[in-house]
């Protein structure tokens, strides 16, 4: 039976996850520059120890509510490519192990932008947990 | 230090894990790239002089190399090639082959030919489907060794080799690999040493209040970290030769399609430079090299003709100076055509033809720099020269260098690029807008203005929908920052009286455009680090990258040119606003520029500025009587002086003072005028403006004798001066009627 662990995160009340090996770091609150004329999507540019990377917000890149304007936010670092970008979520979660079994592919009637974002489902005791693809998410639309 | 060349070794071939074919595909592309850049340069100086044994077996050892590398990785094809060439030169070196063109040619050819199968090799590890049968039949005919087979040309035509030479074909991967000096690199790891004790004894002196450990390490911290910057700046630093590798091949092939006969000479290939700038400056060099070989050198007959030796010479040189580097591009040719130019220039309205005759010839020469010169019909109008060099200014100015040309008819020319030894660290400036930090790179700066907010509705006009600024007397198109972020536009602040609030204006120079830029708030200028822009920001044209500041924040670099494009601040675009709409009525002469002076009694005059020679003090001890006229001695000649009450007919009949008795003070101010028919000075009361009538100023008609009409300028009237009545004036006899 194949397990994976995934890191997992809340945002917008959603319990989603991405592999582990996808995460390079977790970084607490971070002074962001916002960028005009950027896609929406981009929440700013972070300074990680010298490297200039892109925060990219996970609520708005699924399509989920605005988060309120005063609410403190985690930084998932993913390293895609040769390129770390940030992924903005409201709080960071346990990692999960899961196995093969109690993963299912994304509902039929799940349509839309976010589709492309989402490898699928895993069902845990009490609640879904969604796999996001890291990389998908964290590259330019 | 060289990294070893990979060698077909038993125990390596047994290891057969896909990581480290591609690291050994890796290494064989780098080696081969360089391989070739040998075999080019070395095969181009045995054609040029004959039988160098050294050059030869240096050629031999590289296609030797690169055959058993081939033959170890299976790429049967390009073995096979490369043991044709390695065969050939074994020819050569035991004598029985002589070096000629042709065999200069095939070698170069196999040369291109591996080059051009690289890609196919680092993306597929496989030396894909290719054929060199013809190629390696080309050798194989030269070749005593090999029975004569159909003979084949050179290339089918210049312009196909010269393609070649012009596409990146070299892979990837050898531009990410640096070779460091082991040393540098034992250096750099001592720096990192000394920096992780000095933060260990920061961590320790912080845990023991009032200990002096802190201040001490800081201070180290300090020297390191300086120390380690050069260090690492350092290690980036490469010869600039390993851009010029492909010249010679270059003045080759350029002289041959021409016929011409050119040697190529290159001096300070040592030279180093960042890394960052050698891909930037490839790109003007190979043009003007070029353009020294097909338009400079001339023709070996003209070259009889006017008493030179038939073969040209061109000269590459580097050297560094002043914290710079500066490579130059000579010819012996022919020289820019300078009368031709200004010509040219006259009738494309580039100068008008006062500036042409005044105009050094210095100034002229780089006026081939100017946009205009590029077009088509310059092209064949200044036989060629000039054409696309005001892109290579673009290209050296993007970098933050500078470019000049000395020439001299029937000597040559040489052109000259400055730029600076890096790309990664950069002097900017940091404005504020909309609440966020910008750097704007010092090189596209010209100057910074601030408009207090009681001026702002005089000096902040609008032609059109377009904000223009009166600077000095001219207009300047002013661009909003916050408007080209699409953030909520700059309001300009009401003139409110004892107000501090301003317009805070930063002029920048971008492809030959000058804008102001509004911003909201000015701060210093820092040295940045630049880093590149992440992918999600590409296709922004307004930012070139960022950089952390001093505070560990991130800022937005500020592309000037990109800025001028979203702004539409282009030449053509703010002339055809000006030059259209009611504005402009169709009687009125076009657009004309006056200077605004003033007389003793409060009047003012304009005169057409293009009639303005110079603006003089002159001290009033200097005025000497000459029969009925006050001059000068100027300029090795004597200019003669009128007063404006001279011009002017009402104002004749008041008696005449001479200036030295008249003027209360010291001082003369003087209009040197001369519109070339008469050339006087002109004493006035005080110099005030430059006026250009596109901005509301109204001209209306003269009012006596002396003007030739009025302009209304600031709410004051203006008398145009007249021509005729300055040569009356400025007469020898004086008050003659």
């Amino acid at each position: 039976m194949k397990e994976t662990q995934l890191c997992t995160f809340v945002v917008d009340g959603l319990l989603c996850g991405v592999s582990v090996f996808d995460v390079q770091e977790v970084l607490r609150e971070s002074d962001l520059t916002t960028v005009p004329l950027a896609d929406p999507a981009i929440s700013g540019l972070l300074n990680l120890r010298g490297d200039v990377i892109a925060a990219v917000d996970l609520r708005r890149r699924l399509h989920l509510r605005e988060r309120e304007a005063a609410a403190s936010v985690t930084h998932v670092i993913i390293r895609a490519g040769d390129e770390a970008v940030s992924l903005v979520v409201d709080a960071v979660e346990d990692v999960l192990t899961v196995s093969a079994d109690s993963f299912e592919p994304p509902p039929q009637t799940l349509i839309g932008a976010p589709r492309a974002f989402i490898v699928g489902v895993h069902k845990l005791e009490s609640r879904l947990l969604l796999v996001l693809d890291a990389k998908r998410v964290a590259s330019p639309t | 230090m060289r990294v070893g060349i990979v060698q077909p070794s038993p125990e390596r071939k047994l290891v057969d894990d896909a990581s480290d074919i591609a690291a050994i595909v890796k290494d064989f592309l780098v080696e081969t790239g360089e391989h070739l850049d040998r075999i080019t340069s070395d095969v181009m100086a045995l054609e040029a002089n004959g039988s160098d044994p050294e050059r030869i077996a240096s050629v031999f050892r590289s296609f030797h190399t690169i055959k058993g590398t081939c033959a170890w990785l299976g790429f049967a094809q390009l073995e096979a090639l490369a043991h044709s060439a390695e065969s050939l030169l074994s020819s050569l070196r035991d004598g029985r082959v002589r070096m000629t063109t042709d065999i200069a040619s095939a070698l170069l050819a196999v040369g291109d030919a591996i080059r051009r199968t690289l890609p196919t090799v680092e993306a597929t590890h496989s030396e894909g489907d290719v054929d060199f049968a013809s190629l390696r039949e080309r050798l194989d005919t030269q070749n005593p060794d090999y029975e004569p087979a159909t003979v084949h040309r050179g290339f089918a035509n210049v312009a196909e080799a010269l393609k070649d030479l012009h596409e990146p074909n070299v892979p990837a991967s050898t531009d990410r690999t640096v070779r460091v000096d082991v040393h540098l690199l034992d250096r750099l790891l001592n720096h990192v040493g000394e920096l992780v004790l000095a933060r260990n004894q920061i961590v320790q002196g912080l845990a023991q209040p009032g200990s002096t450990l802190v201040p001490a390490a800081t201070q180290r911290l300090k020297a390191i970290t300086s120390e380690l910057q050069q260090g690492v700046m350092k290690a980036r630093l490469q010869p600039i030769g390993s851009v010029w590798t492909a010249l010679p091949r270059l003045v080759r092939e350029t002289a041959k399609s021409v016929d011409k006969l050119v040697h190529l000479e290159m001096v300070g290939q040592d030279t180093e430079v960042d890394r960052s700038l050698l891909q930037a400056i490839k790109d003007p060099l190979t043009h003007l090299v070029r353009n020294a070989v097909d338009h400079g050198v001339e023709t070996p007959e003209a070259r009889r003709a006017a008493g030179k030796p038939e073969h040209g010479f061109v000269r590459l040189g580097a050297y560094h100076e002043g914290g710079q580097v500066v490579v130059e591009v000579s010819d012996d040719g022919a020289g820019l055509d300078l009368p031709r130019i200004k010509g040219v220039a006259v009738a494309r309205n580039i100068i008008d033809t006062q500036a042409a005759v005044t105009m050094s010839e210095r100034d002229l020469a780089q006026l081939v720099f100017r946009a205009g010169f590029s077009t088509r019909q310059a092209v064949t109008n200044l036989s060629g020269r000039g054409v696309g060099l005001d892109v290579v200014k673009t290209q050296v100015e993007r970098i933050g260098g500078t470019i000049d040309l000395d020439t001299k008819r029937g000597v040559g020319m040489t052109v000259r690029l400055r730029v600076p030894l890096t790309l990664a660290i950069i002097q900017a400036l940091i404005v504020r807008c909309g609440g966020g930090r910008y750097a704007l790179p010092q090189v596209s700066i010209a100057e910074l203005t601030r408009v207090p907010a009681e001026q702002v509705s005089k000096l902040i006009d609008k032609v059109y929908a377009s904000p223009v600024l009166r600077l000095r007397g001219a207009l300047l198109p002013l661009v909003d920052l916050a408007t080209v972020l699409g953030l909520p536009p700059t309001r300009l602040p009401e003139a409110v009286p004892d107000s501090d609030e301003a317009v805070n204006i930063v002029v920048l120079e971008a492809a030959r455009q000058r804008f102001g830029l509004i911003v909201d708030n000015i701060g210093d200028t820092e040295e940045i680090v630049v880093k590149p822009l992440s992918r999600h920001l590409d296709g922004i044209p307004v930012y070139s990258g960022v950089t952390v500041m001093s505070d560990g924040k991130v800022g937005i670099i500020l592309d000037a040119q990109g800025i001028a494009r979203v702004a539409n601040v282009l030449e053509h675009e703010v002339a055809n606003r000006e030059g259209k709409g009611p504005a402009q009525r169709p009687e009125e002469p076009a657009r004309r520029r006056y200077l605004l002076a003033s007389f003793r009694d409060g009047g003012h005059m304009a005169i057409p500025l293009e009639h303005v020679d110079r603006l003089e003090e002159l001290r009033s001890l200097q005025v000497e009587r000459l029969g009925a006229r006050d001059v000068v001695q100027y300029r090795g000649g004597v200019l003669p002086l009128v007063r404006s009450n001279e011009i002017f007919e009402e104002r004749r009949r008041k008696p005449r003072e001479r200036a030295s008795a008249a003027e209360p003070s010291d001082a003369l101010f003087t209009i040197v005028y001369d519109d070339d028919i008469t050339r006087v000075g002109i004493i006035v009361e005080r110099i005030m403006d430059v006026i250009d009538d596109v901005s509301g100023v109204e001209v209306g008609p003269a009012p006596r004798r002396g003007s030739s009409g009025t302009i209304i300028v600031d709410g004051r009237v203006a008398e145009i001066i007249d021509a005729d009545a300055v040569a009356r004036a400025a007469r020898p006899s004086g008050d003659t009627t």
